[in-house]
């Protein structure tokens, strides 16, 4: 391997890594704060893909605006979505809440692939980029839209992050995440913080599909690739690791921009899956969780 | 300040309280004591709202807090300390003071607050940046006591503070309750096992056993009590 690819590879898995986080983000987050399984995670991306499309495309909003819009839209259909379906389910359902709230966000997932459907159709809505041009970056060429993708990503990750870590609010999501009982003792109302959780995390699935309109366009189980890609992230750094999930989504991004380049487009899944499956072996609760002993440590 | 009025409650179809009525007054130090099981955390849960009651009522400040959301007990001025303390393991000692003042807007009252209970407890001052979950079993009560300190609740209610504690540190745990009833004027409602030294530093005693209060007084007349003697006490 020469210096050149080397470059290459590395560049290409953080650009890759970056988005992945953006995703996974969310859906560690409704874990950890909800314990909800959340299979219906990327629809939200798919939603975020189609409100920037029109946003963009249609509406002819700058590509920033367009982002934002699609992560507001995101916010808004995940306050939706929480406040009929899942606190519903809350109301009525005490025990197995992961079982139930798992199968409801399948159905919610086929409901919200099919109204796509129904609503715009199954072509293919997409743009060849927001930003034109491309720079040199270590003798490689990159766009400027992989780029600008890149940074809305660890922009977003980054304020979310501070807004996790330094505010109130962000503070009472991660008081409910570690402990309900003393949540509620300190007087954080849980409803609440369950639906600003799932609303951030279904924006945070939506600025990602907005990102990377001009490289995956917009149709209706588009959602399916990030899905299985986030719950590799989540499982290798750890359920409901908010913090992990930023270094398993580089790891995830490098591990696939490796075997593109060694074993050619369609082995990335494999590669990263036999990666997470060794890992897990020696430490079944994820790189940074705890808890459950390793098959070697019995 | 508190009063429960016949209150039954339990959990599910098992009721654990049968008709308990007690009071706490504004600035008193009060205790509930009794044997393993009896329903001492139980009575505590259902004040705090974590319980729903099935008869009677709770009142506190004259407002009716029966099956009131916790949260919304909590805002009224009560706080809650529990056995295991419901910290937040994840989260340094600071930012659990931090959350301790959740209901709270002022953010100079917070940060004297804060100032208060470090003084109270200098030892999580020293460790203000570790995490609530690294503490010792001792670091681990004064911060729950801490945190339901930092809401500048009306009343406190503690359960079991001694619990697992070395004989040095169940005294000085005793001796920070004293300090905040004599000299904050903090009304407190104290769950204990340790039923001598309770006795000893409480203004009024509830025994309460099988569910149901089966004797109260003043805590110095109790300390005479045959019943009391015999089955706390280890007195004949
Ligand atoms: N979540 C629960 N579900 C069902 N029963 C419970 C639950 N929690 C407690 N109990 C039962 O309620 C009874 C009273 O428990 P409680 O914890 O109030 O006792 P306690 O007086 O605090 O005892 P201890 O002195 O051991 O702390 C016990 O028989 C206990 O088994
Ligand atoms: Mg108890």
């Amino acid at each position: 391997m020469d210096l050149s690819a080397t470059g290459d590879i590395l560049l290409s898995g953080i650009l890759r890594g970056g988005l992945f986080v953006l995703i996974a983000m969310g859906l560690s987050l409704v874990f950890g704060v909800m314990n909800i399984p959340n299979f219906a995670h990327g629809e939200f991306y798919m939603l975020g893909a189609y409100f920037s499309y029109y946003a963009y495309a249609v509406f002819g909003l700058n590509p920033i605006l367009a982002i934002m819009a699609a992560g507001a839209g995101g916010f808004v259909c995940g306050a939706i979505m929480e406040r009929t379906a899942f606190r519903s389910l809350r109301v009525r359902q005490k025990t197995n809440w992961v079982m139930n709230s798992f199968l409801l966000t399948v159905g919610l997932s086929i409901v919200l692939q099919n109204s796509a459907q129904a609503l715009v159709g199954t072509k293919f809505m997409g743009i060849s980029q927001y930003w034109q041009g491309s720079v040199a970056i270590m003798g490689m060429n990159v766009s400027i839209d992989r780029l600008a993708g890149f940074g809305v990503a660890m922009a977003t990750v980054l304020l979310f992050w501070i807004f996790l870590t330094k505010t109130k609010t962000g503070n009472s999501i991660r008081a409910v995440s570690e402990d309900e009982s003393g949540a509620m003792l300190v007087g954080i109302n849980l409803n609440r913080v369950y639906t600003l959780t799932f609303s951030i995390a279904c924006m945070l699935a939506g600025i990602a599909g907005a990102a990377l309109l001009s490289i995956n366009p917009a149709y209706p189980t588009m959602g399916l690739a990030p899905l299985y890609k986030s719950w590799f992230i989540v499982i290798l750094v750890g359920m409901g690791n908010v913090g992990g999930t930023i270094i398993g989504g580089f790891i995830v991004g490098m591990v696939e921009a490796l075997s593109y380049y060694n074993l050619g487009a369609g082995w990335q899944d494999v590669i990263s899956l036999l990666v997470i499956i060794i890992i897990l072996l020696f430490k079944p609760s994820g790189l940074f969780g705890k808890d459950v002993k390793g098959v070697w440590e019995r | 300040m508190l009063e429960l009025k016949n209150v039954s409650a339990g959990y599910g179809p098992l009721q654990i309280l049968w008709g308990i009525s007690l009071k706490v007054d504004t600035g008193e130090f009060v205790s509930l004591v009794g044997p393993n099981g009896v329903g001492k955390t139980t009575c505590l849960k259902t004040i705090a709202g974590m319980i729903k009651i099935t008869e009677g009522e709770i009142l506190f400040n004259g407002i009716d807090i029966s099956n009131m959301y916790v949260p919304d007990i909590t805002k009224q001025g009560l706080s809650f300390v529990t056995e295991g303390g419901c910290l937040f393991a994840g989260m340094t000692v600071h930012e659990n003071l931090r959350l301790g003042a959740y209901i709270l807007k002022d953010k100079k009252q917070i940060a004297e607050l804060e100032g208060f209970v470090f003084s109270l407890f200098p030892r999580l001052a020293e460790r203000e940046k570790q995490l609530a979950g690294t503490l010792s079993g001792g670091e681990r009560k004064m911060l729950s006591i801490a945190r339901g300190l930092m809401s500048a609740p009306k009343i406190l209610l503690v359960d079991e503070p001694s619990l697992g504690l070395a004989p040095n540190l169940v005294d000085d745990v005793f001796d920070t309750l004293v300090t905040l009833n004599k000299e904050q004027g903090l009304t407190i409602f104290l769950v204990e096992q340790n039923v001598h030294t309770t006795l000893e530093i409480t203004d009024r005693t509830y025994v309460i056993e099988q569910g149901r209060i089966c004797l109260q007084g003043k805590s110095g007349d109790l300390l005479n009590n045959d019943h009391v003697k015999s089955c706390y006490l280890g007195l004949t």
